[in-house]
């Protein structure tokens, strides 16, 4: 890793790494998404907005 | 309708009426794809010839936009100047035209790998890959993008695993 970045940083970019809590539920919307179809997702996304009363922009 | 709906598909037909050639990118191009997202507005790319841009503003015409930043300068005269995003909201919500998308060459660079998906009611939109999308989330380089990037990345890996159970 201590390589990649001197690499990196040798470009003269930095590679910030940055740790984050690991949703072990996005796997399963994220699968639920992908057996939907399109048509479906936004449909969702629709619904969701109505719900939390968020369509209104 | 109410002025602040959002109505993505009224939008949709009014840039298909009008034969507008385009690609829905940002938020909610990354919800069609399958991202856990929310949004209410619609950005779009395009390309930049002048018939393309006359049949935008026709459809910016019939949809009633507006600048959301209240600026008089005309579509062309923005685009001439370089503003990266043009944002409008119409009768059917908030539309925002990016002539060139962060982490992109622009449309031609997109559409090479765009598919063009089915929302219902007899329309059609392009939209770019999973993988352009992560492209572009990851060139904004913001903070609050590190998890979008992530799970549109996530979102690749199990495209690819799941292949042709899905159910399209």
């Amino acid at each position: 890793m201590e390589t990649l970045v001197d690499v990196v940083r040798a470009c003269g970019f930095d590679l910030p790494l940055v740790l984050v809590p690991y949703d072990t539920g996005r796997d399963e919307r994220l699968e639920s998404n992908l057996r939907r179809s399109p048509e479906r997702r936004l449909e969702q996304l629709l619904a969701t907005l109505s719900s939390t009363g968020r369509k209104r922009g | 309708m109410a002025e602040e709906e959002f109505d993505p598909l009224g939008i949709f037909a009014e840039l298909n009426r009008q034969k507008v050639t385009y690609l829905l990118i940002g938020a909610l191009a990354r919800v069609i794809q399958g991202a856990d997202e929310l949004t209410h507005g619609v950005d779009i790319t395009l390309p930049l010839g002048e018939e393309n841009l006359r049949r935008l503003e026709l459809a910016l015409a019939g949809l009633n936009a507006r600048p959301r930043d209240h600026r008089r300068t005309g579509l062309q005269e923005r685009l001439e100047r370089g503003d990266q995003v043009i944002p409008y909201q119409t009768d059917r919500g908030e539309l925002k035209v990016v002539p060139l998308p962060a982490g992109t060459q622009g449309y031609d660079d997109l559409r090479r790998r765009m598919s063009r998906e089915y929302l219902g009611h007899g329309i059609r939109v392009a939209i770019p890959s999973i993988d352009d999308l992560s492209r572009m989330v990851g060139a904004m380089g913001r903070d609050q993008d590190i998890e979008r990037l992530l799970a549109m990345r996530r979102l690749a890996e199990l495209e690819r695993s799941l292949g042709h159970g899905l159910e399209l």
